[in-house]
C-alpha cells in the first residue's frame, strides 16, 4: 500500500489516503489513449469490459468525469483537472455532504490506526465501484452455529436458543 | 506438570494467578469501604485455617507444613505467594505457549501489552449502513481464535420500524439486505456498570483501565454467573476443547489467546490489537464502514464527533448498565 498526502477542496488539512492510482492495473491512460474524441459504449473495448455503467446514464457520459485531453486525469464540472486520488473532490461535486463528512473521518473506514494522526482515509473508488457506486447485495456469510442436539424442531424461528 | 515446583513449596502458575486475584479483591473492598485496607490484615480475615486447611487438600501445601497451621496468613503467604515480576510473568507466557504447541501443534507468541492512559474505548455502530454480511463476524472467529460453536459478534435481524429484540434473527441466510430488515451486530459492549463483573464470584473478570471489561481464563472456574448477569448474552461457554483451525499466532493473555474447556470467553474489543493502536478486526473487515472505534477521551476522534452530534441508541437502557457501545444513525 502506497501512502500519500491528498488535500481536499474545503479544507487546508491535508489527509493520509491510500491511493487508488497505483491500483489501477490499465493507469496510466495514456498508454493507450491519446484523448477520447468520443463517448462510445466503454463495454465495447475489450480492456474495459468489465466496466458497467449505472451512475446515472442518461445525463452522464465519460468526458463529464474523465478530461478528454488528458485522459490520466479526471476534471471537475468547471473544467478544472484532478488526479485519480484526488477523486473526493470530483465526487463531492454533488455529494457535497457525504465528501464532508469523509474529510472528518465519519463516512467510510478509517484503517491503520485508531490512535490520533496515524489514521488513514480511504479514497471513494476503494469501496464504490466508480462507474456503478450503489453497493449491491452481497450473499452473507454462513449463519452461526446451531446444535442440533439442542434445538427442537419446533423452536419458533428466531428463537434464541443456543 | 511442574512437581518440582510443589515440592519445594515455591509458587507455581496456578498459585501467582491467585495472587492477582486478591489483591484485586483486597482493592475491590478497599473502594469499596473508601479506607485503605490493610492487605495482611484483610488476608488474616479470608480464615487462615480454613486456607490452609484448602491448601492441603488440594496439594499446594504439605501436610508437614500444615502441621504448623499456627502459621500467621501472612507468614503463608509470603511463603506461598507472591507478586509476579516480569521473569515470572515470561515464565507463565512461556508455560502457556508451550502448552498450546503441545495442545494445537502451532508456535504462538502470548503478550500482556500494558494498559494505555488517558484512553477510554468506543465503539459506534452505524445502522443505516450494517447490510448484515457477516464478514465482522468471521475476521472476529479467524483474530480470536473461536471454536466453531463460538461467536462473539452476534448479527440481528430485525424488521424495520421497531426495536424488539425478542423478535429478531440470528440466523438468517442469503442474500443480504433482505427488503423490510435492518441489521443489528451485538457484541461484549463493555459496560461502565458491568453486570457481569458484579456477579462473578470470584473476581476472575474485571474491568480494564480503558473500560474493556476481560476475563483471566485460568481464574475462572466456569460458573457462568456472568453469563446469567449479561442481559446481552454476549459472553460464550466452551463446553468443549476448542477445535481452532488456523490459530493466529500474535496472541494476548487477556484476549485471544486459545481457551481451555470450561470457561467463558467474549469480545475483548482485540485488546491485543487496540493496545497497540491497530483497529479491532470486526471494524477492519467491515465493508460498508459501519463501525468506528476510537478514544473517547479525545475530543478530535471521529468517535467523539459522532457522540457529540449524531443520534445515539444503546440497547436495553433502562437497565443502566452504561454500555460503551454505541448504534447510531446519520443521514
Amino acid at each position: 500500500m502506497i501512502f500519500q498526502l491528498c488535500s481536499i477542496s474545503n479544507a487546508e488539512e491535508h489527509i493520509p489516503i491510500v491511493s487508488r492510482e497505483v491500483q489501477l492495473k490499465t493507469f496510466p491512460c495514456s498508454k493507450c489513449h491519446n484523448s477520447y474524441q468520443s463517448s462510445f459504449s466503454v463495454t465495447q473495448a475489450k480492456t474495459h469490459k468489465a466496466i458497467s455503467f449505472r451512475h446515472m446514464p442518461e445525463i452522464s457520459e465519460c468526458r463529464t468525469c474523465h478530461s478528454a485531453e488528458k485522459p490520466n486525469r479526471l476534471n471537475l464540472l468547471d473544467g478544472t483537472l484532478i488526479g485519480f486520488d484526488e477523486m473526493p473532490r470530483l465526487c463531492g461535486q454533488c455529494h457535497g455532504k457525504i465528501e464532508f463528512e469523509w474529510s472528518r473521518g465519519l463516512h467510510g473506514k478509517l484503517i491503520g490506526s485508531w490512535q490520533a494522526d496515524k489514521k488513514i482515509s480511504l479514497l471513494c473508488s476503494e469501496c464504490h465501484e466508480p462507474h456503478a457506486p450503489k453497493f449491491r447485495p452481497m450473499e452473507a456469510v454462513a449463519a452461526p452455529f446451531q446444535s442440533k442436539y439442542v434445538i427442537p424442531k419446533h423452536a419458533p424461528k428466531g428463537s434464541t436458543n443456543e | 506438570m511442574n512437581n518440582y515446583d510443589k515440592k519445594q513449596g515455591k509458587k507455581t502458575e496456578a498459585e501467582t494467578s491467585e495472587v492477582g486475584a486478591l489483591e484485586r479483591i483486597a482493592s475491590a473492598i478497599e473502594v469499596k469501604l473508601s479506607e485503605p485496607v490493610e492487605k495482611r490484615s484483610f488476608l488474616k480475615i479470608g480464615a487462615a485455617t480454613a486456607g490452609v486447611a484448602a491448601a492441603v487438600a488440594s496439594g499446594l501445601m504439605s501436610s508437614k507444613d500444615a502441621k504448623a497451621a499456627g502459621l500467621s496468613f501472612d507468614a503463608f503467604f509470603q511463603k506461598h505467594y507472591k507478586k509476579l515480576s516480569d521473569e515470572d510473568k515470561k515464565r507463565v507466557m512461556a508455560r502457556l505457549e508451550r502448552e498450546t504447541k503441545e495442545d494445537y501443534g502451532v508456535d504462538v507468541k502470548i503478550e500482556d501489552t500494558p494498559p494505555l492512559n488517558g484512553v477510554k474505548f468506543g465503539y459506534f455502530l452505524n445502522l443505516l449502513k450494517c447490510n448484515g454480511n457477516r464478514l465482522c463476524v468471521e475476521a472476529c472467529r479467524k483474530e480470536n481464535n473461536l471454536d466453531e460453536s463460538v461467536s462473539y459478534i452476534k448479527v440481528l435481524e430485525m424488521d424495520r420500524g421497531h426495536f424488539n429484540l425478542e423478535k429478531s434473527d440470528r440466523f438468517y441466510t442469503g442474500t443480504v439486505p433482505k427488503p423490510g430488515k435492518f441489521y443489528l451486530p451485538v457484541q461484549c459492549h463493555q459496560c461502565e456498570n458491568a453486570p457481569c463483573v458484579k456477579a462473578c464470584p470470584i473476581q476472575a473478570t474485571w474491568t480494564e483501565k480503558e473500560g474493556v471489561v476481560v476475563i483471566d481464563y485460568n481464574w475462572c472456574i466456569g460458573c457462568r454467573y456472568c453469563m446469567v448477569a449479561c442481559p446481552y448474552e454476549a459472553r460464550s461457554f466452551n463446553f468443549k476443547k476448542p477445535v481452532v483451525k488456523n490459530i493466529n499466532p500474535k496472541q494476548g493473555y487477556l484476549s485471544n489467546r486459545v481457551r481451555p474447556i470450561g470457561v467463558v470467553e467474549k469480545c475483548t474489543f482485540c485488546l491485543h490489537r487496540t493496545r497497540k493502536g491497530l483497529n479491532p478486526a470486526c471494524l477492519e473487515a467491515c465493508p460498508t464502514g459501519a463501525r468506528k472505534f476510537g478514544n473517547l477521551l479525545d475530543p478530535n476522534s471521529e468517535v467523539s464527533v459522532i457522540f457529540r452530534e449524531k443520534k445515539l441508541y444503546i440497547l436495553k437502557e433502562e437497565l443502566n448498565t452504561l454500555p460503551r457501545f454505541f448504534y447510531y444513525f446519520d443521514e
